[in-house]
């Protein structure tokens, strides 16, 4: 009965879309948690979800990926209780998202996950910054927060590298994408 | 998945560098410019109001930005300043001075953006009057 051909397919869809839907829980949890944390810089952040968005990467691929962190900059910010911060956390998301998938589908060979973790970093500041200059109708912002946001991005982007390696270590070890794929 | 320092690594902070030398020339070339002789307050995108530079002493000005945020701005012959703001960040205030057309003080927790402007030409340039 399980060898069911169809039967396994969707086993194997319903599964996909049970870890994708704890993927975005873990996201937002995250996401509300790092208000919590001191910042190295005023205006620099964790960036604790973008560990959710590296390993949704690494088992699941770029379109899954896309569909976690905008549900994430979406839900996100209505949850934490500032709505307007939903447009700063889609640009940014969405474009750390794309940068590291480019690298990581692309670029694999030159590029390791430090590397890749660091320019998804670099991006979300990069998007972040770039809205609110376009908002505030200054390109003034983008020059003046950037140096500092760059140095904490260094940090902050092998940190959540880092986190990323173990938690695809730990999920590999369970042979867990090997059900997907 | 390799973990060890590849060469695109070196690239990505290549990269931060070109970025962090890139907004400092940006901020450079904002600032350039001859003429000014008004300075701009917008708060939340919409301007909330605009002064001329004294010609003597130092004009201050409370600017609200509602529910008991305010940033006090100080304008004198030498450029404009933040002296004090009630924002989590104070990257106004440490901002510093700003003397020249186009450049910015800009408090992100209040919306608030200060703008030298420089609109009629042939008016005395800020740094003519102080020198």
């Amino acid at each position: 009965m399980i060898s069911h051909p169809s039967l396994i397919l969707r086993m194997k869809k319903n599964r996909k879309l049970i870890y994708l839907a704890l993927f975005l829980s873990m996201a937002l949890v995250l996401h509300y948690v790092e208000h919590f944390f001191p910042t190295l810089a005023p205006g620099a952040k964790l960036g604790l979800a973008n560990i959710v968005t590296l390993v949704t990467l690494y088992l699941f691929g770029f379109p899954e990926a896309m569909v976690v962190v905008v549900t994430r900059s979406i839900l996100g910010p209505i949850l934490g209780g500032s709505p307007t911060g939903i447009l700063y956390s889609l640009a940014g998301g969405v474009l750390s998202c794309m940068v590291m998938a480019v690298l990581f589908f692309r670029f694999n060979r030159y590029f390791s996950l430090l590397g890749i973790s660091v320019a998804g970093a670099v991006f979300h500041n990069v998007g972040q910054l770039l809205t609110a200059s376009l908002l505030y109708g200054t390109i003034g912002i983008l020059f003046t927060y950037l140096p500092i946001l760059m140095l904490s991005s260094i940090i902050t982007g092998n940190f959540i590298g880092l986190v990323g390696k173990y938690m695809i270590r730990f999920l590999d070890k369970k042979e867990f994408h090997v059900n997907f794929s | 998945m390799k973990m060890t320092f590849r060469i695109g690594d070196a690239l990505v902070y290549l990269f931060i560098l070109l970025l962090i030398a890139g907004s400092f020339a940006g901020l450079y070339q904002l600032g350039r410019g001859s003429v000014t002789n008004r300075v701009a307050v917008e708060i939340d995108g919409k301007v909330w109001g605009t002064y001329d530079i004294p010609a003597s002493g130092e004009e201050v000005v409370h600017i609200d930005a509602g529910s008991d945020r305010y940033n006090i701005m100080v304008i004198t012959q030498s450029g404009v300043m933040i002296r004090e703001a009630n924002c989590p960040d104070q990257i106004c205030v440490t901002w510093g001075n700003i003397s020249r057309p186009g450049q910015t003080i800009v408090c992100l927790p209040h919306k608030v953006v200060i703008r030298i402007t420089g609109d009629q030409e042939g008016e005395p340039a800020l740094d003519d009057i102080a020198s």
